[in-house]
């Protein structure tokens, strides 16, 4: 079996705050944009594992988790997105090219990736989700032949809410990934799918013993398809979810995003379904 | 027509006896529609009902002076026709195929009068249109939740 290599993160300083400039800016969609960051103190890249996220500090307004969204085996460039919700995120929103922000991390766990190798993917993600996994997908398309079938399941609220839409066409093109589509209402032109992530399960073939699924999104979304999957057969142990809420200093110091004993910023975002199925979806965790 | 496979597939059959699961499969007829053909029209008479093998068909619904908008869309393993089995049998929507398109049909008639000599089958076969139904008043509620919006 060929394992597949990843590279591990190296925070040695967790305060410490680095200053990091924007290289560029995509608008994904109406109120998300994509900015890619190169590091402007001269020091190393800021290397990562799927699934982790560093704290974005704009100067003079604050400071908010994202995940990391590029390529793990490029570091060189650090690509988040960000959706505008509200003082903060507007304000990365808003950065052009040539500004420089403060970003501490990464932080937190990651996608099992690498324990995953030899294994089937399914990978589940809603609205802004896509961003959290599209590093775990980098990863699996780089070492393909590492894994079984692969699977990638994404909804979202309409056609022009869909991130990254020229890669998911290229992956719609490749004949060693199942991608499959949906949007909660469709416009004129779209001719995809129309409703719910779940009843696309139905379309994907695994083996239920002999596979990973990673989900990003709303937590009501992840609940029900982690509940599909197990009736698909299934174990749940073998189902990641990513948890976005109530991160504040994002080193376990603050007590913010604590769930139980276990604190979101250092034993999550990524964590095993198994361990928060009776929270998710709840109000509060 | 054997449709063994979809029995696992599709979570609808799964409380079916293999008795009633194999009368039902013995009564599908393979059908092939190309893409863009209209399956039936809401407010027909709905007189036949399908399982999807492969493709995906749109359910639309036009609105006053609006153009018909899709509504959602069915794909593989799923039961495609809930109207054939209840008053007033007409369709609530119209169904038209987004690719070309493998099904197995099944005429209402023939079902309905197997339903009538077999309480049991009759049933088994409420118990999944209930389940169907279910199902996807449970996905619209979700996706009225407006899940991808700001949470
Ligand atoms: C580990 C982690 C990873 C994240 N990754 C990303 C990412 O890759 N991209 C991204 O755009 N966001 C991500 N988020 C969410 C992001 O951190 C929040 O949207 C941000 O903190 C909001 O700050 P603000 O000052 O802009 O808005 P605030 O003024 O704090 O909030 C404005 C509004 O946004 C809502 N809001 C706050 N937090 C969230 C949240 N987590 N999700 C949805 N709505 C929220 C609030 O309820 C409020 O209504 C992540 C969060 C965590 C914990
Ligand atoms: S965010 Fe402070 S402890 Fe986790």
């Amino acid at each position: 079996m060929v394992v597949a290599p990843l590279i591990t993160d190296t925070v040695t300083e967790p305060m410490m705050l680095r200053p990091f400039e924007v290289t560029a800016v995509t608008q994904e969609t109406h109120d998300t944009w994509t900015l890619d960051l190169k590091v402007a103190d001269g020091g190393d890249d800021l290397r990562f594992r799927p699934g982790q996220f560093t704290m974005m500090y704009v100067f003079g307004v604050g400071e908010v988790p994202i995940s990391i969204a590029g390529n793990p085996s490029h570091p060189e460039t650090l690509v988040h997105t960000v959706r505008a919700v509200g003082a903060v995120t507007n304000a990365i929103c808003a950065l052009r090219p040539g500004t420089v922000i403060g970003i501490r991390g990464p932080y937190g766990s990651s996608w099992p990736v690498v324990a995953a190798t030899g294994r089937d993917i399914i990978i589940v993600a809603g609205g802004i989700g896509l961003a959290p996994v599209r590093p775990a997908i980098y990863h699996v398309l780089e070492h393909r032949e590492s894994y079984g079938s692969v699977s990638i399941v994404y909804g979202s609220r309409t056609p022009s809410d869909l991130l990254y839409i020229d890669e998911i066409h290229d992956w719609k093109s490749r004949f060693d990934l199942n991608v499959q589509i949906t949007v909660d209402r469709g416009d004129g032109t779209w001719m995809g799918d129309v409703g719910v992530v779940t009843p696309l399960l139905n379309r994907l073939s695994f083996d239920a013993n002999h596979a990973a699924a990673i989900l990003c999104g709303p937590e009501i979304m992840m609940r029900v398809i982690a509940k599909e999957l197990a009736r698909r057969g299934m174990p749940t142990a073998d189902v990641s979810v990513s948890l976005e809420r109530n991160v504040k200093c994002g080193v376990g110091f603050c007590g913010h995003c604590q769930i139980g004993a276990s604190f979101i910023c250092k034993d999550g975002p990524v964590v095993a379904y198994d361990d928060v199925a009776d929270r998710l979806g709840m109000e509060e965790l | 027509m054997n449709l063994d496979a979809w029995r696992e597939r599709s979570p609808m059959f799964e409380e079916m006896s293999d008795e009633h699961f194999a009368f039902l499969a013995s009564l599908a007829e393979e059908r092939e529609v190309p893409g863009g053909a209209t399956l039936f029209r809401v407010n027909t008479p709905a007189d036949r009902f399908y399982l999807v093998l492969e493709g995906t068909v749109a359910l639309k619904i036009a609105g006053p002076s609006k153009p018909p908008m899709t509504i959602q869309t069915v794909g593989e393993g799923a039961l495609l026709g809930l109207s054939w089995h209840l008053p007033p049998y007409r369709w609530q929507w119209t169904a038209e195929t987004r690719e070309p398109c493998r099904f197995a049909e099944f005429d209402a008639n023939e079902v309905l009068a197997a339903c009538e000599t077999d309480s049991d089958f009759d049933n088994a076969m409420l118990r999944i249109i209930a389940r169907e139904a279910g199902r996807r008043l449970h996905n619209v509620r979700i996706q009225l939740l407006d899940l991808y919006g700001r949470e």
